[in-house]
């Protein structure tokens, strides 16, 4: 493999260009002048002819070419298919609008999500808090207060 | 043959089917083969060949006979294959399977041996060498951007003047030149490394 990756600044194009005929007459011969005196030029041609000539082209067996044909003449004799209403023309798009409508719906709002229950101790220390709320004797507490003299206190500040 | 193909078409055109049968065994191949290098993919290239027909069948009204029939096809079959390659993309890239690249990746049940000589045996010195490089090569068209690859093939396989790829494409010369500049240049590049690799 040779290291033959450059050429004059301009002449790769004119030389890819000769190589597929696509230079007229005077065009190629002024490229043909300049390869005749510039050895990279000339390497750069000559190592193009050779990556070009290994590429092959595909070539299609003949299963695959009568099968495809095959296929053609036979769309072609089926008759032609009824226009379908819009609603089906549409299905496909209102299929993926749906699809797009469920996946939001269920990030905003899923009821499959497992309930996040509180430990049990909170639970437990809930309850003694609320037992205790609901025994407070009223009455009784403000005739404690009464009793603590805060009042004297409270001038004091 | 273009006389021929005329009255081919102006069959056709009237619903012969028959007539239409014969262009598409005369295009067929070269249908086959441009669509099998620019999907990588054998099965897409037997829809997509038979899908162009088909719209090329139904589509024969619009067929002026400005430009050859073969440059009106290859317009069809290029932008089917674009069509496909797009949605494949977009279709990996939604699913996060693999990278867009991955997709122009040939089969693996189909190896680029494919691509080869027809008779290999007809090489007689070096041959494994001949068609690993190749194999080599074709991987590289594979890898091409999809306009570029298009030119390449439709200048180095089938032949056709920059003129009618000019046609079949929507382009400009000037672009068509530019694109296979390109392709060239990054094919010799890409046999480059290979042989840095050997």
């Amino acid at each position: 493999m040779n290291n033959n990756d450059t050429c004059c600044k301009g002449f790769a194009e004119q030389i890819i260009l000769r190589h597929y005929g696509e230079l007229d007459d005077a065009e190629s011969a002024r490229l043909e002048s300049h390869i005749a005196a510039c050895p990279s030029c000339r390497a750069y041609r000559d190592e193009l002819a050779r990556t070009l000539s290994a590429v092959s082209a595909y070539v299609p067996g003949p299963y695959e070419t009568r099968r495809a044909h095959a296929g053609v003449m036979a769309r072609l004799a089926a008759p032609a298919p009824a226009v379908r209403p819009w609603v089906r023309r549409l299905a496909p798009a209102l299929v993926l609008a749906g699809f797009f409508a469920v996946a939001v719906g269920l990030t905003v709002y899923n009821p499959f999500a497992p309930v996040q229950k509180p430990p049990v101790d909170q639970v437990l220390m809930a309850k003694a808090d609320w037992d205790s709320i609901e025994h407070i004797d009223v009455i009784n507490d403000l005739d404690v207060v009464e009793a603590m003299d805060n009042i004297g206190d409270m001038d004091e500040l | 043959m273009q006389n021929d193909e005329q009255e081919l078409i102006t069959s056709a055109k009237k619903g012969d089917t028959e007539a239409f049968g014969v262009i598409v065994e005369r295009y067929m191949p070269k249908a086959l083969a441009f669509a099998r290098h620019m999907t990588g993919n054998t099965e897409d290239s037997q829809d997509l060949a038979q899908e162009a027909f088909i719209r090329a069948y139904n589509s024969l009204g619009s067929f002026k006979g400005d430009s050859g029939f073969y440059s009106w096809f290859m317009r069809i079959l290029y932008n089917l294959c674009i069509d496909h390659l797009r949605k494949a993309t977009f279709i990996k890239k939604v699913f996060f399977f693999a990278s867009a690249r991955d997709e122009e990746k040939p089969d693996d049940d189909d190896p680029m041996a494919r691509y080869a000589d027809p008779h290999p045996e007809s090489i007689p010195d070096g041959g494994l060498e001949q068609k690993e490089l190749k194999a080599a090569l074709n991987a590289a068209i594979i890898r091409l951007p999809a306009r570029q690859r298009a030119v390449f093939l439709m200048k180095h396989n089938e032949g056709m003047k920059i003129t009618e790829i000019g046609l079949a494409l929507g382009i400009s010369e000037g672009a068509v030149k530019s694109h296979l500049v390109r392709a060239v240049s990054a094919l010799k590049k890409s046999l480059k490394e290979y042989g840095s690799h050997e």
